[in-house]
């Protein structure tokens, strides 16, 4: 379901833009190679400037999946926008015209294959299994100590955690009343 | 043993002050009392998440100490995991081969979340370049938490450790505080859940008139502590300039790593890793 949403998103999202770009190619009436180059260039602008933060915002509220969906959906739209250009010129215009158009796919290929992607998936984290679980027992190189100044033994590992001594002073404070004697 | 135990005890600092608000909680008291309904009901308010208390086995008339402590501290970008497999060396100077995190080459990325708080070129002839003892905060852009790891010499005590590590922190060095561009860093994985019964002090008793006289059959420690290429948050400015070497931070011998609520005076959590017993292998 988040998948289909994500998608969806990234297509309306491509979409939105490319119909913006239409807009601007005939309400100031430019060509479609000035449409497709101002086309190219905020979309790399944008990617240079923004590559990141969303990334490490979906890091961070855990939506880091259906970002990356969401930027696959954008590149595969706007790979295949760059295509259909292409496609289109490549029946009616001049080799100047296809060569373009060529090298525009390349860039985006480019971009699509090294950016965010690839680094979103190295973001994305699944703990690893324990590497010790169970009794201190089974345990002969480390030692718990109950207390900061408790003398180490050397050789091993050192553990301490101030959750035993608020628990101490729990009975000291509230049972005891007075220092504990044991 | 007991009594220098319990002696060590009572003279600990209360260390509620330094733990983050809504991070922990404790109580004491009796069991007919009904302190066991009260944690419950407790826990089950301030940490839902949390697994229900379990006390198997306690007698009607028993006291009852139990305190909670957690902490998720997440770094906002984490650091990358190591290609190639590290070498950890103990202080016996036995290698292990262990996965590592950190970063080569993409220093700046962390400039923002990782901080210098010491570093000392520890060879006696100053121009050489490679023996060096060092701390980190791992995750300097986190207001709340602090993660250090540090490369320093063992002490008798984690309280001394802790205190010499200090006393450097608070000397002015020779090192911007934020790591450069060409820097690298590898520290090793950890992850474990320990469950420790404190020997010293089970089968005797409490001899407080106010604790009835009650053995104590069970003193117990449950730890459940991770530190991965996610579990930490730091912010450091990316600066470039001119430093004639880089540092390798390399937690691949003895460290210590503790966590505190930042500005704290005191940690909550310390450990000193001497071998290879807890690491990912």
């Amino acid at each position: 379901m988040l998948t289909a949403v994500a998608v969806i998103a990234g297509v309306l999202l491509s979409a939105g833009t490319l119909f913006l770009l239409y807009w601007f190619r005939f309400k100031w009436k430019r060509s479609w190679h000035e449409t497709s180059v101002l086309f190219l260039a905020i979309y790399i602008l944008v990617d240079l400037v923004f590559r990141h933060y969303p990334i490490h915002w979906a890091y961070n509220h855990n939506l880091l999946p259906i970002v990356s969906l969401l930027y696959t959906g954008i590149y595969l739209f706007t790979f295949c926008s760059m295509l259909v250009f292409f496609v289109r010129y490549l029946l009616h215009s001049p080799i100047k015209t296809l060569l373009f158009y060529g090298l525009m796919i390349g860039i985006v290929f480019l971009i699509v294959k090294t950016r965010p992607l690839e680094y979103a998936e190295k973001m994305l984290y699944t703990p690893k299994p324990l590497t010790f679980e169970g009794s201190s027992e089974n345990l002969s190189r480390t030692q718990i100590v109950p207390s900061l100044d408790t003398p180490i033994a050397s050789g091993k590992n050192v553990i301490w955690c101030a959750s035993w001594t608020m628990m101490w002073k729990e009975i000291q404070n509230t049972l005891a009343k007075e220092p504990v004697i044991v | 043993m007991a009594e220098e135990f319990s002696q060590r005890m009572n003279l600990a600092p209360d260390y509620s002050p330094d733990l983050p608000q809504g991070d922990w909680y404790a109580k004491g008291g009796w069991v007919d009392q009904g302190v066991i309904q009260d944690i419950h009901k407790d826990m089950a308010e301030h940490f839902p998440r949390a697994p229900r208390p379990e006390f198997p086995g306690i007698e009607q008339r028993s006291f009852l100490g139990y305190a909670f402590l957690t902490s998720k501290i997440k770094f906002s970008i984490p650091y990358d995991e190591c290609e190639r497999p590290a070498v950890f060396t103990d202080n016996q100077g036995k290698t292990t081969q262990i996965p590592a995190f950190g970063f080569n080459g993409t220093a700046r990325r962390y400039s923002k979340q990782i901080k210098r708080l010491y570093c000392e070129n520890m060879a006696q002839n100053k121009a050489m370049w490679g023996f060096f003892h060092y701390a980190l905060d791992l995750c300097a852009d986190d207001p709340v938490y602090q993660v250090v790891v540090a490369v320093i010499p063992a002490k008798a005590t984690l309280e001394e450790t802790l205190k010499y590590l200090e006393e450097k922190i608070s000397i002015p060095s020779e090192f911007e505080s934020k790591i450069d561009g060409n820097d690298t860093l590898q520290a090793p994985e950890l992850a474990f859940h320990i469950t420790h019964n404190f020997t010293e002090i089970t089968g005797h008793s409490f001899e407080n008139e106010s604790m009835r006289k009650s053995p104590i059959d069970d003193a117990c420690l449950d730890i459940l502590f991770r530190l991965d290429r996610s579990g930490v948050e730091l912010i450091a400015q990316a600066k470039s300039y001119y430093r004639c070497m880089p540092v390798d931070y390399k937690f691949l011998q003895p460290f210590l790593v503790y966590l505190k609520k930042r500005g704290a005076t005191r940690p909550y959590f310390v450990m000193w890793v001497d071998n290879d017993e807890l690491l990912r292998k």
